[in-house]
């Protein structure tokens, strides 16, 4: 922590590059994360000011928190250190958008939904939908990466985002990638920000690869009685030359909340498809061939408007439930045929268990749990998915919850990840502690 | 190389699996660019094993290695610039999985891209990315350059296909990044592996994505008078809503080529053939080719050729599959050039082609993956005419250089390697350039493998040793 000398001297210095706030204890509560609370809150309105902010924080020595919509920032471990809240709300433009390239460029502040609309608006979106808050941004989404259902037809953020400009700690702005859907110039950094926590530098600016919006929808469910026979649907679908644009597998509680009439102990099997009318039609029905050799009954078709509801009552859900203050979430990453099993288990383990999956991979786990009982079953299923060649991350935990670790071993050596982010950020000031092993 | 190391090399993977006579090393000095340079010795390595102990060895002893498969490279990539050795991985050839379940493949670095496929489409599978040089290069190649190919445009590049990787640092420590799931808790090194041509680690195994074969394939050839109204029919194919697999255009000069060798019955007085390709689920895909016929009628085509059966899909291919032989015959040589542009710009980048390879007397045709932006200017002459073969390289500068004046950049698909290198000021300030550089400090501090790539010489130089 800084001095409170530094501080207003800090404070001073960053004023020349942004607006900032010197938030008094009831305004700090805002921008309190995991207990602690920054000293400064920079609001930079341009991607200049936002490296200049960051070298300024860096010559001070300042923990910086970069902060987009805060909707996610429960995620991670607590902070080792936190100075200064790095708003970048005022980064909020559309830069580019050229329908006939299928291309969008934004700034990091611009809200996913308002993307969305402006994409709309000459019929085409970003095919992104992850169940996140209406305050989510695009700097904060590539920052967490989650994904949403249609991760299965066209692959998550990773696979959608072609450029970047990143604000570093040295107070550069550096591109990657660029306006173009194939490029080999250079290093691909673009992948290396997605999912990086803002640990690297603050991605400023980010060019999209967009979707002309499906001609229309169709939407099914089906009525399983555990979650290792709707797993058994998904993966008979998986198997077909069809292209779902969701497959998601929900228990009760979830069903429930998602509207849809699943008796208790049961599961739902959630589907859906996007594109033109008989594609979609030939989905609808081979859906329901598969539920029944599956082992449901049948399988109900949503008219539109019961579609549009369910989707975004389940999307509401799965976003409140999973970054509410007292709760234990957990997200499960897994290879498609291990997670029915892997449903089944979670929602076995704690109170009140939500549980929903993504037939990509993706399964979430929400439960009440004693703080001393937490521990034991995040260890518990996080061995049960890393022997399915998977691995599990705490998204979220309740205050009185300690000795998590909330990431897991990481996906490569441990080593070469601490020397990219000393590279990076030599100075650790980027969001310190929170990531995996300390970075 | 002193002899002692030569015996140590010898030691690990057997003495008849390192060459060191002039004549043998000659076959490794060049790839598919013109440049050539004589490694000191070439060694066949047919394990991860073998490779991380060649690595400890040429570690020890500063040697630089080039990690080498199918030797295809378009960009200079895998020539030994600095000397040391070549190391072969064409060898390493076993599928190790096949997951149907999970959609996964584990493959070795030297199994070749094609017999992947050919390997995955009797179980109704296949691996996406299809480059052009696919009957030849390998998935570690592939790895090393994010391999394009025709259906990109749908199914996007060689990262979106790689999940997992197992790599042996320069160093010889063996590691793995990514595995079966996507979204492994912390960076994605494997994503910046991907494309990092084979200056970071050398690839052992590799993790990849496999999809279903779609359905059915509806092929159709659209001829068009104007470059201009191919760029329109593609803008309004994609307004539409439909993506197609592959929208591929060939120009008159590589039309009249195609028509002197293998006569695939495209006009020869047409500005252009657009091949365009759409697949998925049966039901409907008739409705979209009737759509995309429509596009092209209001875009001035014409003619529009519908393929009927598998045998007129594959007429209408032969064209687009036979153009790089053909243009190969018109001269004694042929260079192609690899550029891409955001879609829009493509008809008057392609225009722009013309009037710089007619400004420097030079011979040219356009194949491009016109879906993607992604032009390959294919120059016809002879390299021993070192005048023209100095025109041909100054044209196909200057044409990277328009593509990146419209917010293009230098490759789409082949790489920077040794070829581009001097032209990434182009596209990347001094900034961009450090913090690449930054990545090659993290991986190989020491600067031995595959030196003297991608960056420009004054951001090589290591740090340390």
């Amino acid at each position: 922590m800084l001095s409170a000398d530094a501080v207003g001297r800090l404070a001073g210095q960053l004023a020349g590059a942004a607006e900032v706030q010197v938030p008094d204890e009831q305004a700090t509560a805002a921008w309190a994360v995991r207990g602690r609370r920054p000293s400064l809150i920079c609001v930079p309105a341009a991607p200049e000011a936002v490296a200049a902010a960051l070298a300024l924080c860096d010559q001070t020595g300042a923990a910086v928190l970069p902060w987009g919509g805060g909707s996610q920032q429960r995620l991670g471990e607590p902070p080792s250190a936190y100075d200064v809240a790095l708003v970048v709300r005022g980064l909020d433009q559309l830069v580019e958008f050229e329908p006939a390239n299928l291309t969008a460029t934004v700034q990091a502040g611009v809200r996913l939904a308002d993307l969305q609309a402006a994409l709309g608006a000459k019929g085409q979106w970003l095919p992104y939908d992850p169940p996140v808050s209406p305050a989510a941004t695009i700097g904060g989404l590539l920052a967490t990466n989650p994904s949403g259902p249609y991760r299965l037809k066209v692959g998550g953020l990773r696979d959608l985002l072609i450029g970047t400009v990143v604000a570093t700690p040295f107070g550069s702005l550096a591109k990657a990638g660029g306006r173009v859907v194939k490029n080999v110039t250079g290093y691909d950094l673009n992948k290396l920000y997605v999912g990086s926590l803002g640990t690297l530098g603050v991605v400023v600016e980010a060019t999209f690869k967009t979707s002309p919006r499906p001609e229309t929808e169709g939407s099914w469910y089906a009525v399983f009685a555990s979650a290792a026979q709707a797993g058994a649907a998904v993966g008979e679908l998986l198997r077909t030359s069809l292209t779902p644009s969701g497959l998601e597998v929900l228990n009760d509680r979830v069903a429930a909340a998602a509207d849809l009439p699943v008796p208790a102990g049961r599961w739902a099997l959630l589907g859906r498809a996007s594109g033109f009318r008989p594609a979609v039609d030939r989905h609808l029905a081979e859906f329901a061939k598969a539920a029944r050799r599956a082992g449901a009954a049948g399988a109900e078709q949503l008219d539109e408007s019961a579609a549009g509801r369910v989707w975004s009552a389940y999307a509401g859900f799965a976003c409140q439930k999973r970054w509410q203050d007292d709760t234990l979430t957990c997200r499960f990453a897994l290879p498609p045929d291990s997670v029915g099993r892997l449903a089944d288990l979670a929602a076995s383990h704690g109170g009140e268990a939500a549980v929903w999956a993504q037939a990509s991979g993706a399964a979430f786990w929400t439960a009440a749990l004693a703080p001393g009982e937490a521990g034991r079953a995040v260890a518990q299923l996080r061995a049960a998915a890393r022997a399915a060649a998977g691995a599990l991350v705490v998204e979220n935990y309740p205050a009185d919850v300690s000795d998590l670790n909330v990431w897991g071993p990481p996906g490569g050596p441990s080593e070469l990840m601490r020397a990219v982010k000393r590279e990076y950020d030599p100075r650790g000031i980027l969001n310190p502690g929170r990531f995996v092993d300390g970075i | 190389m002193r002899p002692a190391l030569l015996q140590q090399l010898k030691q690990i993977v057997g003495p008849e699996d390192v060459l060191t006579s002039d004549r043998d090393l000659m076959a490794y000095e060049y790839d598919a660019t013109v440049e050539k340079f004589l490694p000191e010795a070439v060694v066949f390595a047919s394990s991860t094993q073998e490779v991380a102990a060649v690595l400890r060895l040429t570690y020890q002893n500063k040697v630089p290695v080039v990690p080498r498969g199918a030797g295809t490279n378009l960009s200079g990539g895998t020539l030994p610039v600095k000397g040391g050795i070549v190391l072969e991985l064409s060898r390493m050839t076993r599928v190790l999985t096949i997951d149907t379940a999970n959609q996964r493949a584990v493959v070795e670095p030297g199994v070749i891209n094609l017999d992947l496929q050919n390997l995955l489409a009797p179980l109704g599978f296949t691996y996406a990315p299809d480059p052009a040089s696919q009957k030849v290069s390998t998935m570690g190649g592939n790895v090393g350059e994010d391999s394009g190919g025709p259906h990109c445009l749908k199914y996007g590049v060689t990262s979106n296909h790689i999940v997992g990787l197992e790599v042996v640092l320069p160093n010889g420590e063996v590691i793995h990044t990514g595995g079966a799931v996507e979204d492994s808790p912390g960076y994605d090194l494997t994503g910046l592996l991907v494309g990092s041509e084979g200056t970071l680690g050398v690839v052992t195994k590799i993790t990849v994505r496999i999809i279903r074969l779609p359905e059915t394939i509806k092929t159709l050839l659209g001829v068009y008078d104007r470059l201009e109204d191919v760029g329109q029919t593609v803008s309004d194919i994609i307004a539409a809503g439909i993506i197609p697999a592959t929208l591929e255009l060939l120009d008159r000069p590589v039309i009249n080529a195609v028509e002197d060798s293998v006569q695939a019955g495209y006009p020869r007085d047409a500005a252009a053939v657009l091949l365009i390709e759409v697949d998925g689920v049966g039901d409907g895909l008739e409705r979209q080719a009737d759509l995309i016929v429509e596009l092209c009628q209001k875009n001035k085509v014409r003619e529009v050729r519908v393929a009927k059966s598998a045998a007129e899909r594959d007429a209408l291919w032969a064209g687009r599959r036979g153009a790089f032989g053909a243009v190969a015959r018109v001269r004694p040589s042929y260079l192609v050039q690899d550029g891409t542009v955001p879609r829009t710009e493509l008809a008057a980048i392609l225009r722009k082609v013309l009037e710089i390879s007619a400004a420097h007397n030079v011979t040219v045709g356009n194949v491009a993956h016109a879906g993607d932006g992604n032009l390959h200017p294919l120059f016809m002459y002879d390299p021993k005419d070192k005048d023209e073969a100095r025109r041909v390289h100054e044209a196909g500068a200057e044409i990277l250089k328009a593509c990146v004046d419209v917010q293009g950049t230098l490759s789409g698909e082949h790489g920077i390697g040794l070829e581009k290198q001097k032209m990434m000021p182009w596209r990347f300030g001094p900034t961009e350039m450090d913090v690449m550089a930054k990545v090659k400090q993290v991986w190989d501090p020491a600067d031995l493998l595959n030196p003297g790539k991608i960056l420009p010489p004054e951001y090589q130089t290591a740090k340390a040793g």
